[in-house]
């Protein structure tokens, strides 16, 4: 994998996702897509598997870096590890099971999006609630937090569709030589 | 070497937070550098979408009713603080000392990144300890309406906790059934998940025993919590009552549901209040 086309792609990412988050949320409810779970799928279908699996640690513990947690008790938290655990899952979830489907086809990264955003979310609400089972001052609701996050999960999962395009268009770039479309007329 | 740099993230992940400090300094330099890309998506958002709230009339007739809101949020704190200098005056009287009162000093300041995950709310702005901007220093948008506290300050920027976050905790509140008046019936609100504030209201009765204060959908609900909320940030707009129920458990108490007046969550930009009582009247419930 290409370091420089990742940096730059997760720098736009992460612009999308801080940047786009609230217009994009469903309601009055924290039910958002997720740029960075996406970019997270497409890379953990094409990477090979050590470099898609660091690409997860990493997009998932900068995730957790920016997430500011208020504190009951005043103050601020910043817990490093649910997301990095969350997407490191992940990715080895659809590292699992990317052989089996149709790779170039957008629904295939919906669904890899879902499952994926799904297993991902409960790693970090699991993690969470152990906090909160020895008296962390996280304000938390496992139950709607969960729900919440399955939502969003699945609202990723739609918005994965038109991203996937551009994506699956600059595969190559990220150095994924496998992922090069072949033109029609084009000889196997 | 992944496995252990995983095991290590667990464990952390694991810790009790008051172990953790250190991962907010790990913290800034990822926001610094990280934040700063969300803004000319922000500015896009901002213009394609603009935050409820912002008004659909020209600059000058908008202006013009920001400057008229703030002058009266001025007038009522003016005369909130009457009100408590009367009563600081009876307290002195009796020998009790009491902080000086100082001035406050406000700056403008962006609004420069927000929470990764939609379930926190928080805003990081642009504005300091060098600007003198601490924990508790009160953060206030669209001239008058409270948006919230400092939670915690670097040398450039804070994070801001809004009002309505579930975390934010209860805030009084009081109905200004009048809006000249300060004397109104009072509320302990309490944010919900969608974004409002809900709360009992304070049952005042005439001699007669009838209802004192008719609530209705529209009326401005402004700060009054001494006990938690600095002085210089009483009498602050809260928001507007959205709805008026009856409380679920006793059919003669009545709950609010008070909607902020702009949408907190999409602020650009917003007004650090500096004094230094901040930090000494700061607190959660």
């Amino acid at each position: 994998m290409n370091p420089i086309a990742f940096v730059l792609a997760v720098l736009v990412f992460f612009a999308f996702e801080l940047g786009f988050q609230d217009v994009l949320q469903l309601g009055p409810r924290p039910i958002a897509p997720s740029f960075v779970l996406m970019l997270a799928v497409f890379i953990a279908m094409w990477a090979k598997p050590v470099p898609a699996l660091w690409a997860g640690l990493i997009l998932g513990a900068l995730i957790d870096l920016t997430w500011t947690i208020p504190r009951t008790d005043g103050g601020v938290a910043t817990i490093l590890g649910p997301h990095a655990m969350g997407y490191m899952l992940m990715t080895w979830l659809v590292l699992n099971i990317r052989g089996m489907v149709i790779k170039r086809n957008p629904l295939t990264m919906a669904f890899l999006t879902l499952i994926g955003g799904i297993v991902a979310q409960i790693v970090v609400v699991a993690m969470l609630t152990i906090r909160s089972l020895y008296g962390d001052p996280i304000p938390w609701d496992a139950t709607a937090e969960l729900l919440n996050r399955v939502l969003s999960a699945g609202y990723s999962a739609l918005v994965a569709v038109p991203i996937s395009l551009p994506l699956f268009a600059l595969a190559g770039l990220f150095g994924f030589h496998h992922a090069h479309v072949r033109r029609p007329g084009q000889r196997r | 070497m992944m496995a252990l740099v995983a095991v290590t993230l667990l464990i952390i992940g694991l810790v009790p937070v008051r172990y953790l400090g250190w991962v907010l300094w790990v913290r800034e330099p990822v926001a610094r550098v990280m934040t700063p890309l969300s803004a000319p998506v922000l500015s896009f958002v901002a213009w394609i979408a603009p935050p409820e709230g912002a008004s659909a009339s020209s600059e000058a007739v908008a202006a013009l009713e920001q400057n008229a809101a703030q002058l009266e949020q001025l007038y009522l704190s003016e005369k909130f603080e009457n009100q408590r200098l009367r009563a600081q005056i009876v307290q002195l009287q009796r020998g009790i000392a009491l902080n000086p009162q100082l001035p406050v000093t406000q700056f403008a300041a962006p609004v420069i990144g927000r929470s990764s995950n939609p379930s926190s709310s928080m805003l990081e702005v642009r504005g300091g300890r060098t600007r003198g901007v601490t924990p508790n220093t009160v953060a206030v948008v669209a001239g008058v309406q409270l948006l919230g506290r400092v939670q915690r300050a670097t040398d450039s920027t804070c994070l801001v906790l809004p009002i309505n976050d579930p975390a934010a905790g209860q805030i009084g509140g009081m109905i200004a059934v009048d809006e000249r008046s300060i004397d109104g019936p009072a509320t302990l609100l309490t944010p919900t998940a969608d974004g409002t504030l809900r709360g009992d209201v304070e049952d005042r009765r005439n001699a007669d025993g009838n209802p004192r204060d008719t609530i209705r959908p529209g009326m401005t609900v402004r700060l009054r919590d001494e006990n938690y909320w600095p002085a210089n940030a009483q009498m602050f707009v809260l928001g507007t009552v959205e709805r008026v129920e009856t409380a679920p458990d006793s059919a003669l108490r009545k709950v609010v549901i008070v909607r902020p007046t702009v949408d907190l969550r999409r602020v650009s930009e917003v007004v650090l209040r500096i004094t230094d009582q901040d930090a000494q009247a700061g607190g959660t419930r």
